[in-house]
């Protein structure tokens, strides 16, 4: 079954063309910025392009437009309601939803993150296959958080929160604020290489990074299972 | 399929919260349901998408209970299919696809969405987008899949929603099909609709439930329910009249032509034409007056009294009789009208007193037998009831 009502949010986000523009726009700005780097002889470009335009703006954005590709345009409960009329388990529906939005934006923010590294990778960087590795590794669980905190807005009231989340994430997630310490901003920025969160180490906001992106999956489905 | 599909005892429910509008409801709400096609007449405001939201297990009742294929309505899902007024598909799905996805999730096997569609002459939409669909053409293929999927039971919103006489007799000889081996839960805001799609009727109105004796399904049929009547104008005469019964007597939709021998007041004749579909009728009727060539004062379809009922419920759930506790369980009908005191589980709401005594439902022979040739009526509970449940002779309002 969950195969079933996951072919929905795929067919939508491989055969909407308009809900490629945002995700193509932000990569292509990240890709900009790591080639500017790269161009200007930046000695530490892959550092300064990764935790300043891909941390602080692709990387969300990029989420951001996943999920709204993923489900539609609409919210998560209007998403699903075409496949729950067939005879899905809304729950099901819903998961499938947000996993198949978490996964992808995960994928795509751990790829964009690594060619970014690749391409604006300077002399004082780490070595490249360790930072490529980790680059990798870090937006793709920083990506994947984005979504799923995206698909809980989503999952609020018609879906407009969404919008209201990724403020939200903008206000309180400045990396010296206790604010950030539930948000993914400031933990993505510090596993990026920019300033700590609340001071906590890198290995405590991966493993908040990870609690971040089990409960925002949990509190969607939850939300998303209700009738709209 | 004998038992009860669908049975609801005692039902107290309320619909979610939205800006602006008073939540839906349900008072006490008790019937069931097996196979056939069972008609509720009734508006979104009366309740009728709470009934399929709760039947369908989206909404939890406050009080009272709901089984479905005799089991929570929540674990029978998959052998529910619900055709909405909306008719959501997912929109970047073909329909071909859709018919897939449908199988998949029923645990059915695929069949071709063409062979699915076919049964409402719906086979061009295969290749279409989701998106790219009318909400005309959403409903079929909601309707088609529901019909043609293993569901016990269908849920059914407005099913003649918009459609012309000759497509509305081809939906409701497919829900009839379906209705051989299903139970078919039908809702609509017309009389009407219920009354020609409905082996089995009843009222849903401001979240009172009141069931309907099963003759009244189908108009017309035995009876010559459905009836016309046309004023020739006088300038015709007799000879006007006698040309508007001869067009009329070749219409396969009419059955029966009389024509009042007793001019009018103002000199018109009346001529009275019966069948067994209004619409139907309606059509026939408007062809013969442009065959005849004849000017007509008035054209006036007969009032189906279900309206009437609606009106009555209607009004008295507005305003109860003085003395009547406000709305809610505490709403219905004191033990003297044939509601059983607290304790009990009234199955229906006893009808208002203006509702003609041939509308009510026909008691049954004995309790739990049902009458002979058709379905019991939905007052009476099923067996698996308890005794308790009956109701008594509902005398006061008979």
């Amino acid at each position: 079954m969950i195969r079933a009502v996951a072919f929905v949010p795929l067919a939508r986000i491989a055969r909407t063309p308009r809900g490629w523009a945002p995700i193509a726009g932000w990569s292509a700005l990240a890709i900009v910025a790591a080639v500017a780097a790269r161009v200007g002889g930046d000695t530490s470009g892959a550092t300064h392009v990764l935790r300043g335009t891909l941390g602080y703006v692709a990387l969300p954005l990029l989420a951001y437009g996943v999920v709204a590709a993923a489900l539609g345009g609409a919210g998560l409960r209007a998403s699903v309601r075409g496949v729950v009329a067939l005879g899905a388990d809304p729950m099901r529906a819903a998961l499938a939803s947000v996993l198949v939005a978490t996964l992808g934006a995960a994928v795509a923010g751990g790829i964009l993150a690594a060619v970014v590294c690749a391409i604006a990778h300077g002399p004082t960087d780490p070595p490249l296959l360790p930072d490529l590795l980790a680059s990798f590794g870090v937006s793709f669980l920083g990506a994947g958080t984005y979504a799923a905190w995206f698909c809980v807005g989503s999952a609020i009231g018609r879906g407009g929160m969404r919008g209201g989340l990724l403020a939200l994430d903008w206000f309180l997630g400045a990396p010296g604020g206790f604010g950030a310490i539930f948000v993914p901003r400031g933990h993505v920025t510090s596993l990026l290489g920019g300033q700590a969160c609340f001071e906590l180490s890198r290995r405590t906001s991966s493993v908040l990074l990870v609690v971040l992106l089990l409960v925002c999956l949990v509190l969607a489905v939850r939300l998303g299972r209700r009738p709209s | 399929m004998s038992a009860a599909a669908v049975e609801l005892v005692s039902v107290v429910a309320r619909g979610p919260t939205e800006r602006g509008r008073v939540p839906a409801s349900l008072s006490n709400v008790s019937f069931y349901a097996s196979a056939g096609v069972f008609a509720i007449v009734g508006a979104p405001r009366d309740g009728t998408l709470l009934l399929f939201d709760v039947i369908e297990g989206r909404v939890a009742p406050q009080v009272g209970r709901v089984a479905v294929l005799g089991v929570a309505p929540g674990q029978a899902r998959s052998r529910v299919a619900r055709v909405s007024m909306d008719a959501p598909l997912p929109d970047a799905l073909r329909v071909e696809e859709i018919c897939d996805v449908a199988a998949d999730l029923r645990g059915e096997p695929r069949r071709p969405a063409v062979e699915r569609l076919g049964v409402l002459g719906a086979a061009g939409l295969a290749k279409r987008r989701a998106s790219t669909l009318s909400l005309e053409e959403r409903r079929t293929v909601s309707l088609a899949i529901a019909l043609t999927s293993r569901a016990d039971v269908l849920l059914v919103e407005e099913p003649l929603a918009a459609l012309d006489p000759v497509a509305s007799g081809f939906v409701i000889d497919a829900l009839r099909a379906r209705a051989a081996n299903a139970c078919v839960l039908v809702t609509t805001a017309s009389a009407r609709d219920a009354t020609r799609a409905g082996d089995r009727l009843g009222l849903l109105t401001s979240g009172m439930f009141m069931p309907l004796a099963p003759e009244h399904a189908h108009v017309g049929v035995g009876a010559d329910l459905a009836s016309i009547r046309v004023l020739v104008s006088s300038a015709h005469g007799k000879a006007g009249a006698a040309s508007l019964v001869g067009a009329l007597s070749g219409h396969e939709a009419v059955l029966r032509v009389e024509s009042s021998s007793a001019p009018t007041t103002s000199g018109a004749s009346v001529v009275t034409a019966f069948g067994r579909d209004l619409a139907l009728l309606a059509n026939a009727v408007t062809r013969a007056i442009a065959t005849a060539r004849v000017d007509v004062d008035l054209v006036e379809p007969s009032t189906l009294p279900l309206d009437a009922i609606r009106a009555a419920m209607a009004a008295r759930a507005a305003s109860p009789p003085p003395g009547t506790p406000p709305p809610g369980r505490t709403s219905l009908p004191p033990p003297s009208a044939g509601v059983p005191p607290s304790g009990g589980a009234p199955p229906s709401v006893a009808p208002p007193s203006v509702v003609p005594p041939s509308m009510l439902p026909v008691p049954p022979p004995s309790a739990g037998v049902p009458p002979s040739g058709g379905a019991p009526p939905p007052s009476v509970p099923p067996p698996s009831l308890p005794p308790a449940s009956v109701p008594p002779p509902s005398g006061g309002a008979r």
